[in-house]
């Protein structure tokens, strides 16, 4: 091991090589940004690059690329309240308020230190944990991928303090449209109306930037005459440092949100999109002023940002390990390791220990060199967003959803989904439905069915098949978590009280 | 209030649109959507029960938008999307940006504003072009031009 370590060590430590990082990084970056484009089409459209590489340049390129999409897409989420992708659904929630408040370079600045810290702390169980991480995500039955969807959806009891009614509705129409197109189980075509272009269903991607862009830029153009530009830039000296300093402050939160990043990132199927509204949750239930986060409060960034990037790390284990991709973008990476002739499994750390260690590495550089490239691509993309007048601004957001939402299948038909979605999402904002419970429930809505109807499957042995939903102590854990995460708004009340009687 | 009394019998009716739209299935194709249906039903329900408290939860209204500008946009937009497939995406582009820009615009459009307007979209649209469909192969919606 001490031999592959040094040759990776001399390996990386090369002009070529760093120069290779922080150009991966910048075109991350660049496609993080832009909603619709996600890490998992970034790192695949850059595969046919790698051809001509050796496996190290192709896997360190397409490491910085993940490593880099997954925090570009923060940018979009603080400027324009659309993440960039799935990972940064969680970030509009405190980073736009804090965009409209004229500090979007601080909450850029947060998410960058965020991120950075979620990075190394995923490559590091990558490095040192993988073996046994991976065997507990082996663990996970379908009953057990049911229960975490079912803990997810009570994530909503958080989101959507407001009004939690409204949360749930969301959040169940969200999974109603995630079942539209072929069953997974069966192949019945369901809920398509006759239009055969639903039967592949409703992509998420596409969901997403309808359900976020486009209430976003129709609110633009109804306030067009109250407003020129988006928000005020306010220069503040200084603030580089100082939000550093109160961001290494939140190390609670800061390893709390890495951890959940990393195991979510471990779970295959789960990602980026569940980690940080999983962290999220798991921040405000910490908090001791809950009642701030979602106005424009650091520790609802630094919870989103460090979890997304946590799970970089996270899904590698698995798949350098047991050979199963963690996350989408995962699953790319495992066919550029076929490409290259590496069979991912537990030999990758034997027959081919320097390749993989080089590549772990490069994560880790990548982590840290995303520090000054981020915050100069960051405080140039907030510049330009802020200076730019809304009626260029608006016209602009749709015209990136438009090449997002088209882009992912080359349909017109998704521009158009896309379109309808937005005009639905926009009503539902006006009365009150927040659109994070409903892109929850596409995000849920996948990894529930199957694993409830897989679990149905394997409970055919049983005297009564709905007792594999009970049969496992796995699931008991992830039925208490879902308990606990359902009443807490009503428990947080209760301790509220109580501290205030002592205090008293 | 009337609003979210109106919203909850829209989707009880959207859970039994559902529901209906579930027979004729295979048990492992309809069982998983008739809990969501039956659950977003239930809910509906208890937010149109909820309309007839003295107390009510707080409502999200957010600012006031001027649904003039909106309810013209709509339109352009989608009469775009339909373009893209005949007129390509950067001829389409450049003529919905710039209509789109038009109207948001406070002052009255001079002659030359308008062209330095469209010679703004036409570089943002060419550079998108050839970013995505010379540099990263990205398939973007043909048309008879370009």
């Amino acid at each position: 091991m001490l031999e592959a370590l040094s040759a990776a060590f001399s390996e990386l430590f090369s002009i070529k090589i760093i120069l290779m990082i922080i150009a991966g990084l910048f075109g991350g970056l660049m496609t993080g940004a832009l909603p619709g484009l996600t890490a998992t089409m970034a790192v695949a459209l850059l595969v046919p690059f790698t051809f001509a590489m050796s496996p190290t340049d192709g896997l360190i390129l397409l490491g910085a690329i993940y490593m880099a999409c997954i925090y570009g897409g923060s940018f979009s989420a603080i400027l324009v309240n659309t993440p960039g992708t799935p990972s940064s659904i969680g970030t509009t929630f405190d980073g736009y308020p804090m965009a409209l408040r004229g500090e979007g370079e601080r909450a850029i600045l947060v998410a960058t230190y965020a991120s950075v810290y979620g990075g190394i702390i995923g490559v590091i169980f990558l490095f040192f944990l993988s073996p046994p991480l991976a065997s507990v995500a082996l663990q996970f039955g379908p009953p057990e991928y049911f229960w975490m969807a079912v803990f997810g959806i009570t994530i909503i009891s958080s989101l959507a303090s407001k009004n939690i009614v409204k949360g749930f509705i969301g959040g169940a129409i969200g999974l109603l449209i995630s079942t539209i197109g072929i069953a997974p189980i069966g192949g019945d075509v369901r809920f398509t109306a006759g239009f055969p272009q639903l039967q592949g269903g409703v992509e998420l991607i596409v969901a997403l930037i309808g359900f976020f862009c486009i209430p976003e830029a129709m609110t633009m153009i109804g306030q067009r005459t109250k407003k020129f530009h988006l928000a005020e830039a306010k220069r503040q000296p200084g603030i580089f440092l100082r939000t550093l300093r109160e961001v290494m402050k939140k190390q609670g939160n800061l390893l709390r949100s890495s951890i959940i990043g990393t195991i979510v990132g471990i779970l295959p199927g789960a990602g980026g999109s569940v980690a940080n509204l999983v962290a999220y949750n798991e921040a405000i239930r910490a908090s001791k002023t809950p009642e701030k986060f979602g106005t424009g409060y650091i520790d609802g960034i630094i919870a989103t940002e460090s979890s997304n990037n946590a799970v970089v790390g996270g899904g590698i284990i698995p798949l350098v390990t047991l050979g199963i991709p963690g996350a989408p973008p995962d699953a790319v990476l495992y066919g550029v390791l076929l490409l290259h002739g590496l069979r991912p499994g537990p030999e990758l750390f034997t027959t081919h220990s320097q390749i993989i260690y080089t590549f772990i590495l490069s994560l880790f550089i990548a982590t840290i060199l995303m520090l000054p490239v981020g915050v100069i691509c960051g405080r140039a993309l907030h510049r330009t967003v802020v200076r730019l007048p809304i009626r260029y601004l608006a016209p602009l957001i749709i015209f990136l959803t438009v090449i997002g939402s088209y882009s992912i299948r080359n349909n017109i038909m998704d521009v158009f989904i896309m379109l309808v979605l937005g005009m639905l999402g926009y009503i539902l904002k006006r009365l009150g439905f927040h659109p994070g419970p409903i892109t929850l429930g596409l995000i849920l809505g996948p990894i529930g069915e199957m694993g409830f109807v897989q679990a149905l499957l394997m409970g055919a042995i049983l005297p009564n098949r709905w007792m594999i939903f009970f049969d496992r102590p796995l699931s008991w854990v992830l039925i208490i978590m879902s308990a606990v995460s359902l009443c807490w708004p009503l428990i947080a009340k209760r301790l509220a009280k109580g501290w205030k009687i002592k205090e008293m | 209030m009337k609003s979210d009394r109106i919203t909850s019998i829209v989707f009880i009716l959207v859970g039994l649109a559902f529901w209906l739209q579930t027979e004729g299935l295979q048990y492992n194709g309809y069982i998983f959507p008739r809990f969501l249906a039956l659950f977003l039903i239930l809910l509906s329900a208890i937010l149109f029960g909820q309309t007839f408290r003295k107390i009510r939860p707080p409502q999200n209204n957010g600012g006031r938008d001027d649904l003039k500008y909106i309810l013209v946009a709509i339109p352009i937009v989608l009469v775009w999307i339909i373009l893209l497939d005949v007129l390509g995406f950067v001829v389409s582009g450049v003529i919905f940006l710039s209509i789109l820009t038009i109207l948001l615009d406070l002052e009255r459009p001079k002659f030359t504003r308008v062209i330095s307007v469209v010679a703004v979209y036409i570089a943002v649209v060419l550079t998108f072009w050839f970013a995505f469909h010379k540099l990263l192969l990205v398939p973007l919606p043909p048309g008879y031009l370009i």
